[in-house]
């Protein structure tokens, strides 16, 4: 008894530490993309990204003409164009000499009819999306048997009770900000007294994090009723038309979203600052939900976009599109152009700029290998002229 | 009974007889009252006569006692619930207004930090009320006049009134917040007392408890043992010249329910999200509860 149970709280806590792994990449990446983009202008990029925003404010609006995409962080910091131009010359030869290597398009990447049917044999095996979650639940009800304070209650009430005002609090946020008052208000809104505000132990950081998670609900039920729109696309429109739909769900927040953020990264912020006062305020930490949180949004949309890797690319992939999605959403803050149209086509240019990143590397690969077996023909060319018995 | 009596305190507490004793013995109309077992009607006048004879030094003792800790415990109570304009409010058994007054400061200056103007309106401020309530008038005539001392004596949300924790006179449903500090350990009923506490909160409201509860840890228990059985009781014969009083008082904390079966009972009265937060290892702790 004793040993099963002692095998069974190591399998949880083998299947945690793998997930912590992962999401820890995640947190990295996503930490990266936030600070690069909120940081790193002021001191590498003071062109790009200042010039963009400064010219959106004064509604010159120019989405056709790409003053050179800005470099996407956490993936390479080289003037891009330099990249593009080394890509193209490395790309020729290549394609000239392999012909099954021939570049491809990213259209042909992951074809859509191939990402559903491998999704298909994926799902019946289970992702390491799904296997990590079912561990997950696994691991958080053992340990809340064992040391949870709590006394027994209807807990399934508690929590429609504890959404309804959060719900009601949202819309409250646009005049309010992510406040306790915009909850108290809620809080009235629904008929329940305010004192219910005291259920929620971190506050208005709760108020962020249900409304991450309401929009990532809608987004998943959004691409499961655009499913026949998005098989469709193009990859890359696919990852676009996600993250556009998932953004759009901020615009009415728009004017309190930089409030959001702080709250999220209340941690980044400190660090950053390095304000005595701001450590010694009893500020909750958020940061371990938020990037948890973004972790799972960016597997939610290349799920929903038909990814079913589960190599390398998995992490890398998620890593990218966490950069793009967090500089994209950074974009949108200072966007005034009507309808965001500067921020869609600020995402388009990021996607691409991922996109031809992740090609260079691959070619890189296929050069690689084009000199590896050179080299290899060369040396057994070598060999056989040494040897001319033929051993 | 006279063999509970005249037991050695440190044996009685430890082998938990008299706890079995007084719970069959409750059934037949008989509670306890310290270590001692007493007719049902008998405790709420000799909890009465305890607090008659203590109140004028009731504050002094609890800053003695407690090193003036008990005032960061109270603190604590309020800033869990988090009071708000317009909040209606009941705190029992807080007749000296330790309570009330943190909860009414609390209100007026996060009405001064005004919430971006909208919880400045001043009818909600207006309408806070802080009822306080104690079934001592002896204990609720120290409150006023301390009230008088902090030029709270016209404030308009703090009402006084009598009145029984099992038998509040408020309608179901009207308060936001319940509170009882270092009170519930003294109602005869407990359990009535925490469905009078759920009839009378909102949907939404808290139900907050401040109570002296039981220590875990071995030498820490020893030496918190030895502290209230050996040196309380004197101290209460010094300063408050009530031996008895304080006897009762190390007493009735060793015969109240732990902070587990405490919390059980609370959400036995029908409260959801029942938690408990311990101070000093457990000489106090603080339970909350929700109506939904």
């Amino acid at each position: 008894m004793a040993s099963s149970s002692s095998s069974s709280s190591c399998r949880v806590l083998a299947s945690q530490a793998f997930r912590q792994s992962r999401l820890h990449f995640y947190y990295f990446s996503s930490v990266a993309g936030f600070t690069a983009t909120s940081f790193r202008p002021r001191f590498l990029l003071a062109s790009s990204l200042f010039s963009e925003s400064f010219r959106c404010r004064h509604g010159v609006s120019s989405v056709s003409s790409d003053p050179g995409p800005l470099p996407f962080p956490g993936t390479y910091y080289s003037k891009p164009s330099a990249v593009h131009e080394k890509a193209g010359v490395y790309a020729r030869p290549i394609a000239s000499g392999f012909g099954k290597y021939s570049r491809r398009g990213i259209s042909t990447e992951v074809r859509p009819d191939e990402g559903a049917s491998s999704g298909e044999s994926a799902s019946s095996e289970g992702t390491p999306y799904d296997g990590s979650t079912s561990h997950d639940a696994q691991g958080a009800e053992q340990p809340s048997q064992e040391n949870s304070k709590s006394a027994e209650g209807p807990y399934e009430e508690k929590l429609d009770e504890k959404k309804q005002v959060l719900r009601a609090a949202l819309a409250h946020v646009p005049k309010l900000g992510w406040t306790e008052a915009a909850m108290l208000a809620g809080a009235r809104d629904t008929g329940l007294s305010p004192s219910i505000v005291g259920a929620f132990p971190r506050k208005e950081a709760e108020l962020v994090e249900y409304f991450m998670d309401d929009s990532m609900e809608k987004l998943t039920e959004e691409a499961e009723n655009h499913k026949e729109e998005l098989s469709n696309m193009i990859l890359t429109a696919r990852i676009a038309w996600l993250v556009r739909s998932r953004l759009q769900m901020q615009i009415p927040y728009i004017s309190k979203w930089a409030q959001a953020l702080s709250i999220q990264f209340s941690a980044v912020r400190m660090v950053a600052e390095l304000s005595l006062r701001n450590l010694l305020q009893a500020n909750p930490l958020n940061l371990p939900t938020t990037l948890k949180q973004r972790a799972l949004l960016m597997d939610e949309i290349w799920h929903a976009a038909g990814d079913r890797s589960s190599d390398m690319d998995w992490i890398t992939k998620r890593a990218i599109l966490g950069g793009v999605y967090t500089a994209t959403e950074l974009y949108m803050l200072t966007d005034y152009s009507p309808e965001y149209q500067e921020t869609w086509s600020f995402l388009d240019r990021r996607i691409k700029d991922a996109i031809d990143c992740r090609k260079t590397a691959q070619e890189a690969s296929h050069l690689a290998v084009a000199i590896g077996a050179g080299l290899g023909n060369t040396i057994n060319s070598f060999l056989r002229r040494q040897s001319p018995s033929g051993i | 009974m006279t063999l509970l009596k005249h037991m050695p305190i440190s044996k009685l507490h430890r082998n938990c007889r008299a706890i079995h004793i007084g719970q069959r013995l409750s059934q037949s109309g008989v509670t306890s009252f310290g270590f001692k077992e007493v007719p049902e009607e008998e405790k709420t006048r000799m909890v009465g006569d305890v607090f008659k004879s203590v109140a004028s030094k009731y504050d002094l003792m609890n800053d003695i006692m407690s090193g003036g800790l008990h005032r960061l415990w109270k603190d604590r109570l309020v800033s869990k619930l988090r009071p708000f304009p317009g909040m209606q409010h009941l705190d029992v058994a807080g007749g000296t207004g330790d309570v009330a007054f943190r909860i009414v400061d609390a209100i007026y200056t996060r009405e001064q930090r005004s919430f971006r103007g909208m919880l400045a309106n001043t009818e909600a401020k207006d309408e806070t009320r802080v009822y306080v309530c104690d079934i001592n008038p002896a204990m609720l005539e120290v409150g006023q006049k301390r009230a008088l001392d902090r030029g709270l004596a016209e404030c308009p949300a703090l009402v006084w009134m009598q009145g029984d924790a099992e038998a509040l006179s408020f309608e179901d449903g009207s308060v936001d917040g319940y509170t009882i500090a270092f009170g519930i350990r003294n109602v005869t009923h407990i359990e009535k007392a925490l469905k009078e506490a759920h009839r009378v909160l909102k949907r939404g409201g808290r139900f907050l408890c401040l109570e002296l509860s039981h220590v875990q840890f071995p030498i820490f228990k020893d030496m918190y043992d030895l502290y209230s059985f050996s040196v309380i009781p004197s101290i209460g014969e010094l300063v408050a010249g009530d031996r008895h009083s304080y006897q009762y008082l190390v007493e009735s904390i060793r015969r109240f329910p732990s902070q587990e079966k405490f919390a059980k009972m609370i959400a036995d009265a029908g409260f959801v999200d029942v938690e408990y937060e311990n101070f000093v290892g457990g000489v106090v702790a603080i339970h909350s509860g929700f109506k939904y």
